[in-house]
């Protein structure tokens, strides 16, 4: 095999420590980043036998540390390598990614880009017989797994180095050759069926998908779930079409990390898929998004003692300038953990949830930013209003100081465990690739972060927040009734019913003022 | 089953001991090493490593902390394992563990306060009004609006003074992640991991805890425990059956009790409760500590020694579950209604290691019956019959005392539980007679090599695995027997579990079906 393309990105010494050590004259170029950090380095002012007195007399040192980074190559026909050395153990992983899923399957057919995800690796190959599949695999302790998703699909292998061979021809296969058998994928459908009859089993399943649909718009391609007339439309013929298309070795990238050197992964390759031809379809432009929400209040009656909640409105494409404030916004407010707002407010302050958390997420051409909670039926209102006020705040008040702070502090030092689990190394640069981050993005987040100011967050709020676009799904043993009394004037109810998918029965008008 | 967790978003895994841990080949191995395949080569290798890396220290207060180097990254994972959980319970206070559990991250006389002293007194003064204003609601009396002003005014006092949720803002700062913890039938433990730097923070911040705790808030986090049960069991058809299986299976061991505690029990729970069963079972010689990562071996000694060496050594005996499960006599059947798809979970008792071996042969049955696509479950029930859109086994709910075997499965829509339970039955009726191909035992044990492996792989996974097996066994080593005995299994050894264990007196069977509609209307 010939390598188009190499190039060994050298691993970048990281520092994150006290303030001032930026002015140490580290540059970027010498891939040296050293990063101002508040982090308290009080002199020890010990008490009893040489313990301080409180955690902040504690002397935490820099942290300093290498960013690793996976050796790359792109093979003649396309395929980007990303690999990485990791022999502690004796086995192999390695996933490849395919550019294109749902979003941009403009089939029409709900269900194609999963069905084909399942089915690539479920169907065996045009070599192999499912069962034989199935058997072979496990008998080697060893797993094949495929997906398609709104983005993109995966293709994942484990196995131990002494099977290698065999596992990455079958691998090779299923990737290049499935047989989309025809029974499993009446199985699957089955199956399928089954778990679209079960969704009315799950409060969050009924939430999620009722919020999505009134978030994006229904039938949009970012809310429309499987049913039975799109499952009707699934054929092998179809499979293989969407399979022609996505998946294909131009685009593909591979993270591969175990313990087989450089040399014997090339070999392998090479052999397993140097003659795996091109594509030829011009992958289509991903969806817009042009639908405006009914803000509102959804509510469906069901007989759960806690109430299910999700509040929030459309969000930011990905890449956006103000990313990184919106990460320290994200942790300040909502996901963030015991130190966020709603965590300490709703849950440590209230005692009105167990699970609470919301956020920005940006994605591909939308975003969301949602806030979901559970909640006994009878407190729903005053937890809705609560957090409606909470995100609104945000909008109005800078960050208190110490929350920002910690914030900011947690985020860069925890930075290090993304990189602490030497198989995620290579998936996590394809990743970024993938998703379009810039090359230096590692490099330079350290930094990037450390520019956020409050103000900065506080911009987020002003700009990404919108409590009047608020759609807000509720699911449990609440009346639609009451709620419509009690956010009279202020927001719209409107009844849900869900059999197996949500449908918005008609708006509930206040019986009293 | 999984121990409920203090936290519900953070990633999931699951803490099955059967598929985790080291393995020791057997000793024919070493001889015809090179005609082995190396994955049991390697298996040996880095076992004999690790037997060597792990390092016990035991502080003079008995507090046992097992020690593991890895530098991959300036990291490491710490977790503090506590032999106490949902057995340790009585009927009237269940759910005590797990609710200490989260009281244990209200922070302590340093932690989460502005001025300990102050707020003592008004915290003193507030728990006896509340405890007064209980009494008073139970016995169905108004509470006087007295008590209730003045518990308003205290908390709001109260809340001048406290930092609510420091405990885990002086971890997220320093670059703590994976902060939780999570409470089983038979242990409590305690999980962070951190950069190097903040080793000595840790041993600050855990010790501090353990000695110094103030259990504040707890009538808000008694309302967040109450929502957690709503979610995990309440509104969960899983959830549903699984309490209702260890109540009809067990009569009288605590294994019978949620470890999540009744309903009842929890609106009653007080901080006095929860403050007694801390100076009970939270003592040094009934915990186990491990580290694992880029730390330096003589800084882990001395770290540890001055911290947690503070700890005072407990003077009394511990306090040891006592009842015992009478044999089960007869078959025992029930039912849950519930609004959604039908499910159900059939049950057989069994014993546990090291009080019998039989315990770790039952790791293989699993591999047999249900994982993989080939495995029995999947590929009879669901592939060739399709009756089933799931069915596994597994082992609940703890290890201390003898445990149950159990399957759980879900019918297919429009199948119902009864085709199904005859199906389920009619494998596990076909053990007792035909072996099990040797090439599928052959697969499962290679699986539970796999997982071995991959369970050392990471630095959280090591520290569970030595901490779980030192504090239940005395001596993580025991884990080398134990595989042995586990690859040591013949289909001989599977026909007799079946044979001993799936008889019908030993059984418990619980369905979970809608309420029939002529029921319902009654209600």
């Amino acid at each position: 095999m010939r390598i188009t393309r190499a190039f060994k990105t050298s691993g970048v010494a990281t520092r994150i420590g006290r303030k001032g050590a930026m002015q140490a004259g580290d540059t970027i170029c010498r891939l040296t980043i050293a990063v101002l950090l508040g982090a308290s380095m009080t002199a020890c002012s010990l008490g009893s036998a040489g313990i301080p007195s409180s955690p902040e007399k504690v002397t935490v040192p820099e942290i300093s540390f290498t960013i690793p980074a996976p050796e790359r190559w792109t093979m003649d026909n396309g395929i980007e390598v990303y690999y990485y050395h990791n022999d502690e153990l004796p086995q192999v992983r390695g996933v490849m990614y395919f550019p294109g899923g749902s979003l941009s399957d403009y089939s029409g057919i709900t269900g194609l880009a999963s069905a084909v995800g399942d089915q690539m690796r479920e169907g065996a190959t045009t070599e192999v017989a499912p069962d034989d599949l199935d058997r072979r695999l496990d008998s080697l302790a060893a797993s094949i797994e495929t997906d398609f998703g709104r983005e993109y699909g995966t293709a994942g292998f484990f196995s131990l180095t002494e099977d290698f061979d065999e596992v990455f021809g079958l691998y090779a296969d299923v990737i290049q050759r499935p047989g989309f058998d025809v029974s499993r994928l009446e199985l699957w459908k089955k199956l399928v069926a089954n778990s679209i009859v079960r969704r009315k089993d799950s409060p969050d399943k009924m939430a999620g998908m009722a919020f999505a649909e009134q978030i994006y718009g229904k039938g949009s391609p970012f809310a429309r779930s499987v049913d039975a007339d799109s499952l009707a439309l699934i054929t092998p013929d179809r499979m293989r079409q969407f399979h022609r298309r996505f998946v294909r070795p131009d685009g593909a990238k591979l993270a591969i990390s175990g313990a087989l050197s450089r040399k014997q992964i090339e070999a392998a390759l090479e052999k397993h898929f140097g003659s795996w031809p091109e594509g030829h379809y011009v992958r289509p432009s991903l969806p817009k998004v042009d639908y405006t929400p009914q803000a509102g209040i959804y509510v469906l009656e069901r007989d759960f003692d806690q109430a299910t909640v999700l509040i929030g409105h459309q969000g930011p494409a990905r890449h956006t300038p103000d990313q990184y404030d919106i990460s320290i916004y994200n942790r300040v407010f909502g996901h963030g953990g015991f130190g966020s707002t709603l965590f300490k407010e709703i849950r440590s302050r209230l005692g009105l949830a167990y699970s609470v958390y919301g956020g920005i997420s940006s994605g591909v051409v939308r975003g969301v930013f949602q806030m979901s909670m559970g909640t006994r039926a009878t407190q729903a209102e005053k937890a809705i209003k609560k957090a409606i006020e909470l995100s609104a705040e945000t909008k109005s008040e800078l960050p208190d100081e110490k929350s920002f702070n910690d914030a900011k502090s947690a985020v860069q030092r925890s930075f290090v465990f993304r990189f602490a689990s030497p198989d995620y190394i290579a998936r996590r640069a394809v990743i970024l690739k993938l998703l379009g981050y810039a090359e230096d993005y590692d490099q330079t987040y350290l930094a990037n972060i450390e520019k956020v100011s409050r103000e900065d967050v506080l911009a987020v709020g002003k700009k990404r927040i919108r409590p009047e676009d608020f759609v807000v799904v509720v699911v449990g043993r609440v009346s639609a009734e009451q709620l419509a009394n009690a956010f009279a004037g202020t927001a719209d109810v409107y009844r849900l019913d869900f059999d197996t998918v949500p449908r918005v029965v008609g708006r509930v008008l206040p019986t009293q003022k | 089953m999984r121990p409920i967790r203090l936290f519900r978003f953070t990633l999931a895994f699951s803490l099955c001991l059967l598929a985790s841990g080291f393995i020791r080949p057997d000793a024919h191995a070493e001889e015809a090493d090179t005609t082995r395949p190396l994955s049991e080569r390697s298996t040996k290798e880095i076992l004999h490593r690790l037997a060597e890396g792990v390092q016990r220290i035991t502080l003079s207060n008995g507090l046992r902390v097992l020690y593991f180097r890895r530098a991959q990254a300036p990291v490491f994972s710490a977790q503090i394992w506590v032999k106490v959980g949902g057995v340790d319970e009585v009927p009237g206070v269940t759910g005590v563990a797990h609710m200490l559990e989260h009281m244990a991250f209200k922070g302590s006389t340093t932690i989460g306060t502005k001025d300990y002293e102050k707020e003592k007194k008004l915290l003193d003064q507030f728990e006896r009004l509340q405890v007064e204003l209980e009494k008073t609601q139970k016995a169905g009396e108004k509470p006087e609006a007295e008590t209730l002003a003045n518990i308003k005014s205290l908390r709001a006092k109260l809340e001048e003074l406290w930092i609510p949720n420091e405990f885990s803002n002086v971890y997220q700062r320093q670059g703590g992640v994976g902060l939780n913890a999570a409470t089983g039938k038979d242990y409590t433990y305690y999980l962070i991991s951190l950069p190097t730097v903040a080793f000595e923070l840790w041993a600050w911040m855990e010790s501090d805890r353990l000695l110094n705790p103030v259990f504040r808030q707890f009538y808000k986090e008694r309302d967040v425990v109450l929502e957690e049960r709503r979610m995990r069991t309440d509104d969960s058809p899983g959830g549903k059956l699984y309490e209702a299986l260890l109540a009809s299976a067990f009569w009288a061991h605590p294994n019978r009790l949620p470890i999540i505690g009744w309903p009842s029990d929890l609106a009653q729970l007080s901080v006095s409760d929860v403050r007694e069963f801390y100076k009970a079972h939270y003592r040094p010689d009934n915990m186990v500590v491990s580290l694992i990562g880029d730390l330096e071996p003589e800084q882990v000694r001395s770290t540890l020694e001055k911290y947690f060496g503070r700890i005072p050594a407990a003077t009394s005996d511990l306090r040891e579950v006592s009842v015992r499960e009478e044999k089960q006599e007869g078959a025992r059947e029930s039912t849950v209604y519930f609004d959604a798809e039908p499910r159900f979970a059939l049950a057989y008792h069994k014993p546990v290691y090291p009080l019998h071996k039989d315990d770790l042969h039952f790791g293989v049955l699993h591999g047999v019956l249900s994982e993989g696509r080939s495995s029995i479950f999947y590929r009879e029930l669901v592939k060739e019959k399709q009756l089933a859109s799931s069915v596994s086994s597994s082992e609940a709910p703890g290890e201390r005392f003898p445990n149950l075997f159990f399957v759980w499965a879900s019918p297919r829509h429009g199948v119902g539980n009864e085709k199904l339970i005859t199906a389920v039955d009619e494998i596990l009726e076909r053990l007792k007679t035909e072996a099990v191909p040797q090439k599928d035992i052959d697969a499962a044990k290679k699986r539970i090599r796999v997982d071995i492996l991959n369970t050392l792989a990471s630095n959280s996974g090591l520290a569970r695995t030595l901490a779980h097996a030192e504090l239940l066994w005395g001596d993580w080593e025991v884990l080398f027997e134990m595989y042995d005995t586990m690859l040591s299994t013949t289909s001989d050894d599977l026909k007799r579990l079946a044979q001993t264990y799936f008889t019908p007196a030993n059984r418990t069977l619980v369905r979970l079906e809608r309420r029939k509609k002529a029921v319902a209307k009654e209600k």
